[in-house]
């Protein structure tokens, strides 16, 4: 064994832990090293030094400080002790709050949950625009009146009737509204960004007495009336005057948009708005489909009135007429307008 | 609890005494601090220097063991398992409280008056004054140089040379292989041996 081997097991040869065969080993070679016997020397009286370091005596009362601390806290209810004991007496009141909670919060969830707007009122309001309103004043008014049913204010969403005297301070109410608030608005299926990008005035007024659904198709005419913007207006008008619906004039601009297409104007899409009773849908969409192509081409099913004597339902109906047929940005099915 | 209590129970092994308090018996838990608060005690103070931080240590390691006493399985004997309690405790308490400040207190500051502080009131009868001045001497300069070895070295050396901990329970107060704790010692050693050697051999050290 050489020098480096007998320092690094100095330790636990002086522990006298080393395997009967290497503390032979190195008592062989301390007795011939005089230097390695004095390293193990040095090292053994460092560890005597601290081994013979006196024992401290903790302070007196110390035990007794410490089970004063101790006592304290095994008195002190833990937090499952603070929170449920005693059971009989915790959980029962737990309970309650409980259901206190789940209720109020049930009730601020549909208190704040968003309301369908009601058509009638949605449609009555957009359709008493009146034709002498300038279109800008009317797509104002259109949008106010689409926020009012967005939202779900009950103040908001009483329909008055002195639609002109509220208008302006509606307006106003429409600019301080939350910017998702306003989000959620544009992505309605009739609100503003339609409107406006349609560039089209809201169409003049129509009182009904039942409340309607609106529903959207698009209409791509036939070749031969494609470009024929008085004969396609005036099939339509007969088709809906035959199903006992009414038909929405469009107002001249719209009609010379139409008529611009003869004159290779870049054509932008119309809207018509009709109206059809509820049960007379089916024959008005297959009338409507000897126009042209129509999307989409679904026919819902509608239930016959349960009562002769009730007036069937009118359904509110915007046609948006195409000269190129846009699949992809068709609605997946003729649902109702929510 | 009154006193006859405690003295029947200090000839309860200290398993009995940790299901006793387990069980409710929160008074039964001075025998095991009167047990163990000399072994908690000595470790702590060689370790930190600090005779104040050591009482203050002290009494959160046996508040800490009180509080999880509840989770002690006996899967090791109750010292070995408060020693790590007190490893702990003291390593939060050296990150705590800057190391530097620790260390630069040498003895002299710690105890201006140079009387020893606790140490010295011990004294060892079998020794004439002029002998026990030298013990003295020498204990204090190894707690001196115990403090200038690094935190890790101390425990090692306190653990096994100071406390007399089995090389089996070191490995679990540690949580490190025998065969580190082994090593790191020996190492340990030889650093304070080489801080020692100067005043153990004085005329070597001059050559």
């Amino acid at each position: 064994m050489n020098c480096d081997q007998v320092q690094e097991r100095a330790s636990e040869y002086l522990e006298g832990v080393l395997d009967p065969g290497d503390y032979r080993a190195v008592q062989d070679h301390l007795s011939g090293c005089a230097r390695c016997h004095d390293e193990v020397e040095a090292l053994s009286r460092t560890i005597r030094a601290v081994t013979n370091l006196p024992p401290l005596e903790p302070p007196p009362g110390f035990s007794r400080r410490v089970m004063a601390h101790v006592r304290e806290k095994a008195e002190r209810p833990s937090i499952w002790g603070r929170l449920f004991l005693p059971l009989r007496i915790k959980i029962p009141i737990h309970v309650v709050t409980l259901l206190i909670v789940s209720g109020l919060a049930l009730y601020l969830y549909q208190a704040n949950q968003p309301l369908s707007p009601p058509v009638s009122n949605l449609s009555e309001k957009m359709f008493r625009a009146d034709d002498t309103e300038k279109p800008q004043e009317l797509k104002g008014q259109a949008e106010s009146v689409q926020k009012e049913a967005q939202t779900d204010e009950p103040s908001l969403r009483q329909t008055t009737t002195g639609l002109e005297s509220d208008k302006i301070g509606r307006k106003e109410e429409a600019k301080t509204r939350a910017p998702e608030e306003e989000e959620a608005q544009l992505s309605s299926p009739l609100g503003k960004q339609e409107l406006a990008k349609e560039g089209l005035a809201v169409p003049p007024t129509i009182h009904m007495e039942d409340q309607a659904s609106s529903y959207e198709l698009t209409l791509t005419p036939r070749e031969d009336i494609k470009y024929n913007a008085d004969v396609l207006n005036q099939k339509l008008e007969d088709l809906v005057k035959r199903v006992g619906g009414e038909y929405i004039q469009p107002e001249k601009k719209d009609l010379d948009k139409l008529a611009g297409r003869k004159k290779g104007v870049l054509p932008e899409p119309q809207t018509i708005w009709l109206i059809v009773p509820e049960d007379q849908y089916d024959h008005f969409k297959t009338g409507l489909a000897s126009l042209g192509k129509i999307k989409p081409d679904s026919i819902p099913s509608f239930k016959e009135p349960l009562s002769s004597a009730k007036p069937p339902s009118m359904l509110q109906i915007k046609i948006t007429i195409l000269l190129q047929e846009k699949s992809e940005e068709m609605r997946p099915a003729d649902q109702p307008v929510k | 609890m009154d006193c006859d209590c405690l003295m029947n129970q200090e000839g309860d092994s200290d398993l009995e005494i940790v299901q006793k308090v387990q069980a409710g018996d929160t008074d039964a838990f001075e025998v095991l601090i009167k047990r163990h608060e000399k072994m908690v005690f000595n470790l702590l103070y060689r370790w930190s220097g600090n005779f104040d931080d050591t009482v203050e240590v002290s009494q959160e390691v046996f508040l800490s063991a009180f509080r999880s006493i509840r989770r002690f399985r006996a899967e090791s004997s109750f010292s070995t398992w408060l020693y790590r309690i007190a490893v702990n405790q003291a390593k939060n308490r050296l990150k705590a409280v800057s190391d530097s400040r620790r260390r630069t207190i040498p003895l002299e500051i710690a105890d201006p008056d140079g009387d020893g502080g606790p140490i010295s009131d011990i004294s060892d009868p079998g020794l004439d004054p002029g002998q026990e001045a030298e013990a003295q001497e020498i204990h204090d300069r190894v707690h001196r140089e115990l403090n200038h070895l690094d935190p890790d070295d101390r425990l090692l050396i306190l653990l096994r040379d100071l406390q007399d901990v089995p090389y089996e329970e070191m490995t679990k107060i540690l949580g490190v292989p025998l065969g580190t704790v082994k090593s790191r010692l020996h190492r340990a050693r030889q650093a304070l041996k080489t801080r020692l050697e100067p005043y153990f051999y004085p005329t070597k050290a001059r050559k």
